[in-house]
């Protein structure tokens, strides 16, 4: 089995640009509204970024994991699309982007903005000139 | 095909790697701590998952042919897995390692349990990462007396338990030294033919050391 996964099929125009489709964001939009996103408290992913970028890989991971897992299980699906919709990729560690993408694949049916945000890993990936297909192979 | 590495000669540093016992009976996952220590991760017995600072109870190692850059994410989940199973204890039993842990890395409602060498598996399995093709995965001849073995060693400390293993009897068994001869392959989604082989190999390679 080669290690690849399939291009996703999400981009309109340039499909260089790390952009949501305008249908996949208005579909995105109805899992949370401006007013819920703003209550939500994301600071914890600024302290994931911050340690990766001290070095301390394993404890910026353990912060996604753990962060993202005690919203699956508090069943905060709204909240976690609201998250994989909101985070300007660039702006990330491909470990940590890597790390959102694995700890939400069990919960990837729940969550209707993961598909998009996987896309937008996938064109930031081969942006930067990363094999998009080989990394993200199993994760789509 | 890749090559056993010799635990006692090169100890194991990276990410993660599958590591197995001379005898390849025991099965467990050595992974990074954090930037410096590393810990091996295994399901010894019935409620008895261990992390431990690495040492010689398992003797060869290999990284499995892991997509770019995956390796600190398996880590991460087995990291996570052990923070949940600490407190839910993980039981010991004959389930499918396919879906095992639920996206909070416990075990999922209904899997009564794992053996060393699934346990192992499902880890991977939750990350995208499919060492083996599940099925077809033939039936040994010698599964079901082991199944039944097991039960009635485990009925001895967990009667309820014991019982919902045999409910399970007989189920597929991925054993030790066929995950361990998976990870040996230069591809994922290894069949059981390819698993057995490479097993056989890799025990032929182990044996030889002293």
């Amino acid at each position: 089995m080669a290690l690849t996964a399939s291009r996703p099929e999400l981009m309109v125009g340039d499909p260089s640009s790390i952009g949501v489709a305008a249908g996949e964001r208005q579909r995105i939009e109805t899992a949370s509204t401006l007013e819920e996103r703003q209550q939500y408290d994301f600071s914890w992913l600024e302290q994931a970024v911050l340690l990766h970028r001290r070095g301390e890989r394993a404890q910026a991971l353990d912060i996604v994991y753990d962060a993202v897992d005690d919203l699956l299980s508090e069943g905060e699906f709204k909240q976690v699309n609201s998250l994989l919709n909101e985070v300007y990729v660039e702006n990330l560690p491909s470990e940590l982007l890597l790390g959102l993408l694995t700890i939400t694949l069990a919960a990837s049916p729940k969550l209707v903005g993961r598909s998009s945000f996987y896309a937008k890993v996938w064109y930031f990936l081969e942006r930067v000139g990363e094999p998009a297909d080989e990394i993200l192979h199993g994760l789509g | 095909m890749r090559q056993p590495v010799d635990q006692q000669e090169t100890p194991f540093a990276g990410e993660v790697a599958v590591c197995i016992n001379h005898e390849l009976y025991h099965l467990g996952l050595y992974h990074a701590l954090d930037e410096k220590n590393l810990r091996q991760l295994h399901l010894g017995w019935h409620q008895d998952l261990k992390r431990e600072i690495v040492d010689d109870q398992f003797r060869a190692w290999v990284v499995p042919s892991l997509p770019k850059d995956r390796g600190s994410q398996i880590s991460a989940f087995a990291r996570l897995v052990f923070r949940k199973m600490k407190k839910n204890s993980m039981p010991y039993a004959f389930s499918t390692p396919v879906g095992a842990f639920t996206r909070s890395g416990a075990l999922k409602k209904g899997v009564v349990g794992l053996t060393c060498a699934s346990f192992v598996l499902a880890i991977f399995e939750a990350t995208g990462v499919d060492l083996v093709q599940y099925t077809p995965w033939p039936q040994g001849e010698k599964d079901e007396g082991w199944q039944k073995w097991i039960t009635r060693e485990i009925k001895e400390d967990d009667a309820t338990h014991a019982e919902e293993m045999a409910k399970q009897i007989p189920a597929l068994r991925y054993q030790p030294y066929q995950v361990f001869g998976a990870c040996l392959a230069e591809f994922l989604e290894v069949t059981f033919e390819d698993a057995e082989t490479f097993g056989q190999e890799a025990r032929r390679i182990i044996s030889s050391w002293s």
